[in-house]
This record gives structure tokens, sequence and C-alpha cells, in this order.
């Protein structure tokens, strides 16, 4: 367990520092780990699933300002997942508990099935092409931003502040989707 | 869309998060908000007259030290509860030792006063408390949608936490303008003052956090 939180913390760091590469895995091993944390929680609606763990990826990719590198980052991770899972029910208005855990628990099962997301796509559809464009097209071992831009038919510098506006739409957006 | 297709979105915007972290923005906020308080006071309320000679006096800056005081303990607070695992102990310690103390000096100067109401209403009781809020309440929905940006929790608890740290930068910049000098007086009325900030951040914190 404490090898995981090593592992993924390393790579975290790596990535703030804009090693792509190691974000991206970094990213791929929490979702790995957030699809077993919230298939286990949320048993009655397992088409939700997918959902929560896009949802909780872009939340912890737009507010990763506010890890300390200080603390553990599972630590972290798990307390923007448990709001997400509590903000979900919230909404669905399911009157539920959730107790703290031990955040080492929260990374404890693997679930690798990488789903699709439905409500990802409906948000994607309601963003503006060029945007919708660039977050379908960019890829690390696909298309670069500069290509994708390209596509788009814009720089690459406007690009990434097209990139990062359409992700901080897309989190918006899959919040106030109704489920 | 596949949740693989996201995490090469993510890893494409991915790098040092724009803005810096809740520190650098909540530090923005605070000289943000003395700059509009200090607009505010010169040219709505005036500076007070005496400020050069109230100056060399040690009331004025013990006066600013305090609202200075629960200011900062409003950050320390909101520094925290912006993280989604933060807790305000810290800023919440501060802030209880500061008022307790500035209290219970003003509970004795109240005890020793000839006129104790006199001396509680001063002279401008009635504004005091309203101009503060005032002059914080833009800082604070400022604030508020700062710490949206971020990771809060406790949407009313850190509302009220930037409220605070709103209503202490406020109530600093106020004493450029009131003349008020008593503990009694400030303990009360300025006090109010930040709590009314904090209020506000807490009722439109509890609907306006959620991420």
């Amino acid at each position: 367990m404490t090898d995981i939180e090593t592992r993924l913390k390393a790579l975290m760091l790596r990535g703030l520092e804009g090693d792509a590469p190691a974000y991206r895995e970094c990213l791929s091993l929490l979702g790995v780990r957030l699809r077993a944390y919230f298939a286990r929680r949320m048993s009655g609606a397992p088409g939700d699933v997918e959902d929560m763990v896009q949802e909780t990826l872009l939340a912890v990719h737009l507010k990763r300002a506010t890890w300390d590198a200080t603390q553990p980052f599972t630590a972290w991770a798990h307390a923007i997942a448990r709001y997400k899972l509590i903000d979900h029910w919230r909404r669905c208005k399911i009157r539920q508990t959730l107790p703290i855990e031990d955040h080492e628990a929260f990374l404890a099962a693997e679930e690798h099935d990488p789903g699709v997301g439905l409500e990802l796509d409906r948000a994607l559809a309601s963003l503006p092409e060029r945007q919708r464009i660039l977050v379908s097209d960019v890829k690390l071992v696909g298309l670069s931003l500069a290509q994708a831009g390209a596509r788009a038919g814009i720089s690459e510098g406007a690009a990434k502040v097209a990139l990062h506006r359409a992700l901080k739409a897309l989190a918006e957006r899959m919040r106030h989707a109704d489920r | 869309m596949r949740t693989d297709d996201l995490i090469d979105a993510l890893a494409a915007d991915g790098g040092p998060a724009p803005g810096g972290g809740p520190r650098a923005r909540l530090a923005g906020l605070a000289v943000f908000g003395a700059a509009l308080a200090l607009v505010g006071v010169l040219a709505w309320l005036e500076v007070r007259p005496d400020l050069m000679p109230a100056m060399g006096g040690g009331f004025f800056w013990l006066k600013a030290a305090y609202t200075c005081a629960l200011g900062l303990a409003g950050y320390l607070a909101v520094e925290q509860l912006a993280r989604p695992l933060g807790s305000p102990r810290r800023g919440l310690i501060l802030g209880l030792l500061v008022a307790g103390a500035f209290g219970l000096a003003g509970a004795i100067q109240l005890g020793m006063a000839d006129d104790p109401m006199a001396m509680l209403r001063g002279g401008s009781w009635s504004r005091c408390t309203l101009n503060i809020l005032a002059l914080g309440a833009p800082t604070t929905l400022l604030g508020l949608w700062v710490v949206r940006g971020l990771a809060p929790a406790r949407p009313g608890r850190a509302g009220a936490a930037v409220g605070a740290l709103a209503g202490g930068v406020a109530a600093t910049v106020y004493g450029l303008h009131c003349a008020e000098s008593t503990f009694v007086f400030v303990g009360v009325w300025y006090s109010l003052g930040v709590v009314a900030c904090a209020a506000l951040g807490g009722l439109v914190g509890r609907w306006a956090l959620r991420w």
C-alpha cells in the first residue's frame, strides 16, 4: 500500500514539473483504483461509476494546486473522490453516510476495464466545436497539442489555453448534469 | 468518451497548476481587498482628520494589530479549508485567543468606566459594523470565487473563513477613517463587522462553494 503511495506521489511530483508521460501514468494508476472505489460504493448504479471516475479525474487535475506536496498524495486524492461521491449522492437525493476510512484502503483494489462515460460525451457535445475537437484529438501518442491545435485551426499557445478552458467547462457541466 | 482518452487530454493540460497554490491566491486576495477598502475609505468615508497625530499613539496600532490578527486567523483557516482535507484549527485558535484577549481588556475597561453605555456607543456605534461590512463584502464575494477554484470540502466553513479574512482586512483599513479608541468599542463593533463578513461568506458559501 505504501508502495503505491510512493509511486503515485513520485509520478505526480514529476507531472507537476511538466513531465506529461509521468502525469499520464499517475492518472491512469489512479483511474483503475477510483473505478474499484466507486464500484464498491455505488452498487445500485453501476452505470454511473465511470462518470464518477471521469468527474473525479477531472477534479484531481483541475484542483491539483490544493495538494500540499508534504502530505500523502493518496490521502488527498481520496478526499477528492469522497467529496465527489457525497456530492453525487446529495444531488441524487440519496441519503447515505460515508465513513472516513483509512486512505490506505482507498487504493486497495484495482478495476481495469476502462469503461466509457456517457455523461462526459454529453458534456463534451455541449462545448463549442473547437474545444470539442481539441479535447478529443489531443493524445500523447497520437496528436500533440500543436497538431491538435492545427486541426482546430489555432496556434499551439491558443490550443493550450482553449484546452484548459474546455476541461474546466467539462468539469462544470458534468457536475450539473442530472443523473 | 473513454477514460483513457480523457486522461490524454488531462495530461496535455498538465504541468504546474496555473494561478499558483492556495497561499499565493489568498495573499493576492488580501492585497486586493486592502486596496479596495482603501479606495472605499478615500472616496466614500474620508480619512480621519487627526490621522497624523493618531499614528503617534499606541492604540491606533493596537487596533490595527487586532483587526489584522482577525484577518490572519481567517487566512490561516481558509488556507486549510480550501483543501479537501484541511482543518481550520490553527486559524480558529488564533482568532479565539486574540478576540478573547481583546474582549478581556474591553471588559476591564468597561468595569472602570464612569459611563459604560457612552463608552460602548462611542461616537459611531450605529455605523461602524455596517461600514466594515460594506467595505469587506466585495472582497468576501471575490474570495468565494477564489476559494471555489480550490477544493473546499466544507463549503459553509470555508466561506466563513474567507469572509473573516476579507472582514479583517476591511476593518484594518477602516481604522484610517474611524477615530474610536477604546477596547470596548473596537472589541464589540469592529469584531461584529468582521463576524458580519464571515456570516455573509458562510451563508453564500454554503451553496456557492460546490464543485
